[in-house]
């Protein structure tokens, strides 16, 4: 018999969820804004930075973009996910004003590729052979500008296809039919995976099963 | 599995967060995966490991940036004022560990604000920001004044034609008045759906499935008057001196402008009153008697304006009945003996979740999530085993459909559902779907 405060928690609910937060600052809460800027500042810094690769251009158009909720508050519509409304506005912001700003001031090493991913942005797992790392940074790396960016938004961000839809503005279903193609190129050269820390519960299972198959 | 269904597999979002989650699972959960993913050892290793190396690290937030931002707004930052010099020490190794990350991008500026030059810079920066914003304000102006000149003119025309017609004009306001101050309308939600209101004075309500919200076409002076049945979130636009009264069967709200949730559908036990922002009072609908039937049927123009005066003086005299609500407090009114209840809520999503599709229940009886999910989806629950409506829940369905609820609902519970025939009305229109649960006896409650 299962206790009768059974609580499985279905998916996390955090105390002050986006559409409190979004309604608070709509009603014109400074603290909920700050609140908003310290979740969701690394977040969009990371994100800027992939645009334009200038701190301080990223820096201040996050502040732009802030100083602009914050004017219009009363005139904001109704936002369900904050994360991906933001990565959106800024998004747009930046490439707005990357246009009207002469590119020689913005950036000296020339902004035809962005997105280029770097070693040490990535959680470094030691059971991860480093070979095997440099071969999928080669392979991300060699992905075209708008896959780099899903991928991006997808696992730095953990937002849904369907948020990362509006974001890039393309369809979803379009990405969802490229997905499969960006993996492939991902697992090109990959071989040889040896993984010790799933070598024992987990692998025992896989010998388990792939038994109970056949016998069945 | 071939290559290319692994590959559709690691495209597969869902596929994707259990990988991610694999560690944290059970030996049991660990099982379940294997048995719904047809995958060989090398494949697993192989689809674990792309993964995980697309793992990104976070970037640090510094509070400065926060500073930046209350500097711009004017806003003056009052609890982090004290503590913000030790956090600049601190957060120092950190800021230059995330600038290592891109290294050769720094530029000057950058680097210098990590260092001891830092409150010049920011003073500097702070001015050049405010030059470029008294700019663009002048430029903004210079437009402004001459499309304002250009309307300007025939507007004065306009006006002094108008005003010669005035006289007639108020004349018939005059007569619009007694028709519209007693013409009410009323705005419904669908089953299973939701409306969004914008009321005359610029207020916006959302309703929820099946709510109805009265309000007049003409409000009077002294105070904005609207009626709901069922359930309402309301943004209301401030204004100090005319008070909204959002009025149910048993529980009114006196509001001055601010943003709250009304739940009062009929059928449930309770009528809860979520304050998200701002001040409400409550007071019970048996109280305010007298007050709710004015306003509602006043037979002349100068009648209504004597009973409402005498209303606002009975609504003062009834201060003490009045219930006040804090930020993220919910007023509860039991039905049954018409008492009055305040707690405080930290999640205040299970009230207002519902305008974004967002359902949220934090140790809630099965039953009533039952009853709030047939309201949200026009559905009806057929129940056979009672002892399963008695189970509490921590649950949040975010944009689900009801076929997906109970997919989730199935795994925790020994159930088993089914679409059954609903009955028909008149018309041979089903007005609602009806979902059967069963106990599911192969599992243990």
């Amino acid at each position: 018999m299962r206790s009768k405060r059974d609580n499985l928690t279905l998916v996390s609910s955090d105390k002050n969820s986006d559409t409190v937060l979004w309604e608070k600052v709509r009603s014109g809460n400074h603290e909920a804004l700050a609140e908003i800027f310290k979740l969701h500042y690394a977040g969009l810094f990371a994100y800027g930075i992939k645009i334009v690769p200038f701190h301080d251009f990223v820096r201040d158009h996050i502040q732009e973009l802030f100083l602009t909720i914050w004017q219009s508050h009363d005139r904001l519509s109704s936002v369900s996910n904050i994360k991906a409304y933001l990565l959106v506005s800024l998004r747009r912001l930046m490439l707005k004003s990357r246009k009207s700003t002469p590119t020689e001031d913005l950036n000296e090493k020339g902004n035809g590729d962005f997105l280029i991913f770097e070693q040490g942005e990535f959680v470094d797992r030691e059971v991860i052979s480093s070979q095997i790392k440099e071969q999928l940074l080669e392979n991300i790396n060699a992905l075209p500008n708008k896959h780099r960016e899903v991928v991006f938004l997808r696992f730095y961000h953990d937002l849904s296809y369907r948020e990362i839809a509006e974001i890039v503005e393309i369809k979803e279903q379009t990405i969802k039919n490229m997905m499969p193609g960006v993996f492939s190129k991902l697992r090109n050269g990959l071989t040889n995976i040896k993984r010790d820390d799933l070598n024992d519960l987990d692998v025992m299972l896989f010998e388990f099963f792939t038994l109970f198959k056949r016998n069945f | 599995m071939t290559n290319e269904n692994l590959e559709k597999l690691l495209a597969d979002q869902t596929f994707q967060n259990e990988l991610k989650m694999f560690e944290t699972y059970s030996d049991l959960q660990k099982r379940e995966f294997r048995k719904k993913y047809d995958l060989t050892k090398q494949q697993f290793v192989e689809a674990k490991t792309v993964i995980d190396s697309i793992t990104f690290k976070s970037v640090t937030f510094t509070e400065q940036e926060l500073d930046y931002l209350w500097n711009a707004i004017g806003i003056q930052p009052k609890d982090h004022q004290q503590p913000q010099s030790q956090q600049l020490q601190s957060q120092q190794p950190q800021s230059q560990q995330s600038n290592q990350q891109h290294p050769g991008e720094q530029s000057q500026r950058s680097q210098g604000r990590n260092q001891n030059q830092q409150p010049n810079q920011n003073n500097q920066r702070r001015k050049d920001q405010q030059t470029l914003r008294r700019k663009v304000r002048e430029i903004n102006f210079n437009w402004f004044a001459r499309i304002a000149a250009i309307l300007v003119i025939p507007l004065i025309i306009t006006s002094l034609y108008l005003y010669t017609q005035n006289v007639s004009l108020s004349r018939f306001k005059a007569d619009k008045v007694e028709t519209l101050g007693t013409t009410y309308n009323t705005v419904y939600a669908p089953l299973g759906g939701k409306t969004m209101v914008t009321l005359p004075d610029g207020s916006e309500v959302w309703l929820n499935s099946g709510s109805s919200l009265k309000y007049p076409l003409l409000g009077s002076d002294e105070y904005r008057e609207v009626f709901l049945t069922g359930e309402g979130y309301f943004k209301v636009k401030k204004d100090k001196e005319v008070p909204m009264y959002v009025k149910t069967n048993d529980l009114h709200v006196k509001v001055y402008g601010t943003t709250f949730n009304v739940n009062a559908y009929d059928e449930n036990d309770d009528v809860s009153v979520a304050l998200i922002e701002g001040k409400v009072s409550l007071a019970l609908a048996s109280a305010a008697s007298q007050s709710s039937t004015i306003g509602a049927t006043p037979k002349t123009k100068t009648k209504t304006k004597t009973k409402t005066k005498i209303n606002a003086r009975k609504a003062s005299s009834n201060n003490a009945k009045e219930t006040f609500l804090k930020p993220g407090q919910i007023g509860q009114l039991y039905k049954d003996n018409n008492k009055l209840k305040v707690t405080t809520t930290k999640g205040l999503d299970q009230y207002i979740g519902w305008i974004n599709d967002i359902y949220v229940f934090e140790n809630t009886k099965f039953k009533n999530i039952l009853k709030r999910l047939e309201k949200a989806y026009n559905v009806k629950f057929l129940i056979e085993d009672a002892r399963l409506e008695e189970y509490s829940f921590d649950a949040t369905f975010d944009k689900k459909s009801i076929d997906q609820i109970m997919e989730i609902f199935k795994l925790t519970l020994p159930i088993e559902w089914e679409r059954v025939k609903s009955p028909q009305s008149k018309n041979n229109h089903f007005t609602y779907e009806t979902i059967k649960i069963k106990r599911d006896m192969k599992r243990k409650l």
